[in-house]
């Protein structure tokens, strides 16, 4: 109010909402039974309410096992790895790894499960293999490598 | 806080919203009466607000609404887990809008058996985001305004029903209704709105 154009429409337009309101009730007061309101048992979220993640998430993860086993069986689990080259971004890795199409999913699996972090030892010896640039850890760079070659299609 | 003037001697001790809120949700009766008379009026005005148009052509669309927004505001203070919340005027006008906007909703759905479209005040209220403070303090100066008007002679309230006129500048016609001289008119509007000015001017400093 202190800040209120005191000029002759704001007081009008003022005057025009103060009647409507009045006139809509918004001056009176909401008659409403407080004790009974109160009454009503209290409200306790249903067991599905609770549960509904887990009903949803389940069912999800089921299916996301049912394909990757329909997968497995369909194309074999990876058992021999060959060595291949990927154009690094300096210069040529070489790198090991199945001849089939799984190549490129071995890989990134391998770079995610190995992922140490710059200049920290990987857990098992089978992570040497995603070691793409040789430099004794799995990190960013040897994922940029593998990004790289992925893109260019330089597994070969 | 505008809120209705409550006698009640056994009204409990008001402590800070938060506080009654979490009263509210053990069952307190009191903690719930004096919420509503803190916040009753601004969610009325909140509801007046959102659907104007439906509250002023139907007398019980509002009182239907502050209803439902009261039950809705107890019922969620109940439930279990309920976390009182920081501003509990923000969320009560956050209640009364819902109401508004599902009661426009369920209205439009009838209506949209014979006629097409969406309501115009449905897609208003979805756009329109208010500021819980300007709206409070909206509300104080329309109530000061009230009580200003309430005080006025009953000649100067006469005029104050020509206002719609009066606003159109249709001074001609108003001055016809009330009887008097144009000129008359205009100069008895001018002191209503300066002795209201002033009474404003005395009431929020």
């Amino acid at each position: 109010m202190a800040n209120a154009p005191h000029n002759q429409d704001w007081l009008e337009r003022l005057m025009a909402e103060a009647a409507q309101a009045e006139q809509a009730g918004v001056f009176q007061a909401t008659q409403i039974e407080t004790a009974g309101l109160l009454s009503r048992p209290v409200v306790r979220p249903s067991w599905f309410r609770r549960h509904q993640h887990a009903l949803v998430g389940l069912p999800v993860a089921a299916c996301l096992a049912f394909v990757a086993v329909l997968g497995t069986l369909h194309y074999g689990v990876p058992d021999s790895l060959t060595p291949v080259t990927v154009n690094g971004p300096n210069g040529d890795i070489n790198m090991t790894s199945n001849r089939s199409a799984a190549v490129g999913h071995r890989t990134a699996d391998l770079l995610m499960s190995c992922f140490s972090g710059p200049g920290r030892e990987f857990v098992s010896a089978e992570c040497a293999v995603a070691d793409l640039d040789s430099d004794g850890d799995v990190d960013l760079a040897d994922f940029s490598a593998f990004q790289l070659a992925e893109a260019s299609g330089s597994i070969r | 806080m505008p809120g209705h003037e409550s006698n009640d001697p056994t009204r409990s001790t008001p402590g800070d919203d938060p506080a009654l809120a979490g009263r509210l949700a053990d069952g307190d009766e009191f903690a719930l009466r004096e919420i509503m008379n803190r916040y009753d009026r601004l969610v009325r005005y909140t509801i007046f607000r959102a659907c104007r148009d439906r509250c002023t052509t139907d007398p019980h669309w509002l009182d239907a609404r502050a209803s439902e927004t009261w039950s809705g505001f107890v019922q969620s203070a109940r439930r279990q887990g309920f976390r009182p919340p920081d501003n509990l005027a923000t969320y009560l006008m956050q209640i009364a809008r819902n109401k508004c906007r599902d009661a426009l909703r369920i209205a439009g759905a009838i209506l949209s058996q014979t006629v097409s479209g969406d309501d115009p005040a449905l897609s208003q209220l979805a756009s329109e985001q208010e500021d819980t403070a300007a709206v409070a303090e909206r509300l104080d100066d329309l109530a000061a305004l009230r009580d200003c008007m309430a005080g006025l002679d009953e000649r100067d309230r006469a005029l104050c029903g020509q206002l719609p006129l009066i606003m159109e500048r249709r001074w001609k016609e108003a001055a016809d209704n009330l009887g008097l001289a144009e000129s008359t008119l205009r100069t008895r509007w001018d002191r209503v709105l300066r002795t209201l000015r002033d009474r404003l001017g005395k009431k929020t400093g």
